[in-house]
């Protein structure tokens, strides 16, 4: 894993960051990297009460974070948030579209998709994350400049040799992301001429709720780990397919935004990058 | 490069002087800094002194390595003061003019070699490592041009020394890795980014021909392959190593029908496309040493590569242009969607991040660092 480091700079001072899903997870150690690099923070999430406990936990009595609901199914609650950001901060610099789920409700108990798994993916991971854009991207055309970064997934690149074994389970989430990715590169190219840079974070393998819910899946479906321990079928993911042998945490994730978010990444646009140990390769 | 406005530039030459200061501090003693204070135009470094261990004998002196005392003292932008050492920052001003605001010295204490370093791209990343706190070796097969960069990086108050390495040639490169080490220590970063284009002639051809062929597999394909397998014994030994390819965007997959390029730099565009390959497979290779290997793509970056493409193409299809820079305008204007320029430092920046600790969950990846011309 990586740390912040105490050497490293306040290379966003000043900035103000939009972030979604940012109550915990991933989100939250993006926003945590971001604020210790100088940027405000607007951390949205469908909880909002957790969104503001989690503004108050980073930036203390600082009044350097905002915490607000937002359902990034419903641009309308986005648009309102940007409202929010805006008159607080008065302006919008970075935005982290972060929001996303595995499967619809039951994912954990089934071998292959339903209805429920494409609705939820599609509408939460791919739709969430143009909704977001689509909500601070006039805002940043207005201004000449903005940093858009998308959280999409390894998983979004191609699959990886493991068959049918899996069941189709995943395939909405992967394809979700997958679209993200695409989604990132089209949108790129329509915001260049406004100064805005558009990529896409492609995280690998974190210990988090979400992949937790993939061990137990597994755990209960696939022969070899039939009756293991979620945490000891995560661990065993790691060692056969992280050539670094390590899982990420959020902090990594957030050294790799905050990296696009900064000036060294001025003429990157349109790039998806993966923090992944080097489990898939691009 | 952004010019700073004047206070943020004195600002940012008084942070860059104390952070100087204290690498010279560092490298005399065994010393933590605990602080920076900027009060007017003095610079105040809070630090701590360690006991020196005994050269024969250094773990007996373990118990004696606790922190014996905080002193501070001060500097101002032209000289820093220790308590026994003076030390003059030769044109410290003219230096943090070039450091990007608010930048981290995130290289602080590490070693970086850097082949192909004395122009173009691999000046910039030279520069670029060298303004993050980096010792930087710069090394191209011509030593004078390797002795200039390596110059100008000392003139501006970094640590640097030059090297004439030819990638092709296995006992050269080894020579000057045990040269790196030799003189500091350890190897931290290593940057194979000598290229050529094709071999002599090749702006007057509009076909590839044998020696093409030839010169960009010897250079930018067994090159960097040559220059990582001089370093990995080190890096393998240290369970650390950083390795950042230079390779292309034009080592993607090509696109359209666009015929900018002309097919005489298909060679080059193959020899692009064997470094990703190579900085994924090696990556998967030393990832149980804690090695990480990532690859750079640039865009279009007025070089001399770009100005024998320009010439190339101005002699060609003179429709893109009639002279190379023009040319090399023209594609950049309606290759890239971004209308920035991209500059060598552009580069050096993707390669500080990718050789910091804040990427090293990252390895077996190329980025492409191009204003959008080509999305990966």
């Amino acid at each position: 894993m990586t740390t912040a480091g105490p050497h490293l700079s306040r290379q966003l001072e000043g900035k103000v960051a939009f972030l979604t899903g940012a109550a915990s997870g991933i989100g939250r150690g993006i926003a945590e990297v971001l604020h210790s690099r100088g940027a405000s923070l607007v951390i949205v999430d469908i909880d909002g009460d957790a969104a503001s406990k989690t503004a108050g936990e980073i930036a203390g009595d600082s009044g350097a974070a905002l915490g607000l609901g937002g359902d990034v199914t419903d641009i309308g609650t986005l648009s309102a948030a940007v409202d929010s950001a805006l008159e607080r901060f008065g302006e919008v610099d970075i935005c982290v579209a972060n929001a996303g789920v595995i499967g619809g409700p039951g994912f954990t108990e089934r071998r292959d998709y339903d209805d429920s798994d494409w609705d939820a993916t599609q509408s939460v991971n791919l739709r969430g994350v143009v909704n977001t854009n689509d909500a601070v991207r006039g805002h940043m055309a207005e201004r000449g400049s903005g940093r858009i970064i998308n959280i999409a997934s390894h998983g979004g690149r191609a699959p990886r040799g493991e068959g049918s074994e899996l069941g189709t389970i995943q395939v909405p989430y992967g394809v979700s992301k997958a679209g993200v990715i695409q989604w990132s590169m089209h949108l790129a190219l329509q915001v260049a001429q406004h100064g805005i840079t558009v990529n896409a974070v492609c995280p690998g393998t974190l210990w988090t709720p979400m992949w937790e819910r993939i061990a137990i899946m597994r755990s209960q479906q696939q022969a070899r780990y039939l009756g293991m321990d979620a945490k000891e079928i995560f661990e065993k993911q790691i060692k056969s397919g992280v050539p670094l042998g390590r899982p990420q945490t959020p902090t990594d994730i957030g050294n790799a935004v905050a990296f696009l978010a900064s000036n060294d990444a001025r003429i990157i646009t349109g790039q998806a990058l993966n923090v992944n140990g080097g489990a898939t390769m691009n | 490069m952004e010019i700073k406005s004047r206070p943020v530039r004195e600002a940012a030459t008084k942070v860059y002087s104390a952070t100087l200061a204290w690498s010279h501090l560092k490298a005399k003693h065994q010393t933590d800094r605990v602080g920076t204070i900027v009060r007017g135009t003095a610079v105040q470094i809070l630090f701590t002194v360690k006991a020196r261990t005994s050269a024969g004998d250094p773990g007996s002196h373990a118990s004696h390595m606790d922190n014996l005392w905080v002193g501070h003292h001060t500097s101002t932008p032209q000289n820093a003061y220790t308590g026994a050492h003076q030390i003059t920052i030769k044109q410290a001003g003219k230096f943090a003019m070039t450091q990007q605001e608010n930048e981290p010295r995130q290289l602080e204490g590490k070693v970086a070699l850097v082949t192909g370093g004395g122009n173009g791209i691999g000046a910039g990343i030279c520069r670029v490592l060298a303004e993050r706190g980096a010792r930087v070796a710069v090394s191209d097969v011509s030593l004078e041009r390797a002795q200039n960069i390596s110059a100008e990086i000392t003139d501006a108050g970094g640590t640097s020394i030059p090297i004439a390495i030819d990638v092709t040639d296995v006992a050269s490169i080894d020579a000057g890795v045990s040269r790196v080490i030799d003189e500091f220590g350890q190897l931290d970063i290593c940057v194979p980014n000598a290229g050529v284009v094709g071999s002599a002639g090749f702006a007057t051809r509009s076909d590839f021909n044998d020696a093409d062929w030839d010169a960009t597999n010897a250079v930018n394909l067994r090159g960097m392959v040559n220059t990582a397998e001089a370093v990995l014994p080190h890096m393998r030994d240290r369970k650390y190593g950083k390795i950042v390819n230079i390779a292309s965007q034009g080592g993607r997959a090509p696109r359209g029908a666009d015929v900018i390029l002309g097919r005489q730099i298909i060679p080059y565009l193959v020899s692009k496309a064997g470094t990703i390959q190579w900085t994924h497979v090696l990556a998967q290779d030393v990832g149980k040493h804690s090695i990480n290997v990532n690859c750079i793509c640039p865009g279009t970056v007025w070089t001399d590569i770009w100005e024998a493409i320009g010439e190339n193409r101005s002699m060609f299809e003179s429709e893109l242009g009639e002279t190379s820079k023009e040319v090399f305008d023209a594609a950049a204007q309606t290759r890239h969607p971004l209308k920035v320029d991209q500059t060598p430092e552009d580069i050096g920046y993707a390669v500080a991040y990718f050789a910091s600790d804040q990427a090293s969950e990252i390895t077996g990846q190329a980025l492409n660092v191009n204003a959008g011309s080509v999305l990966s």
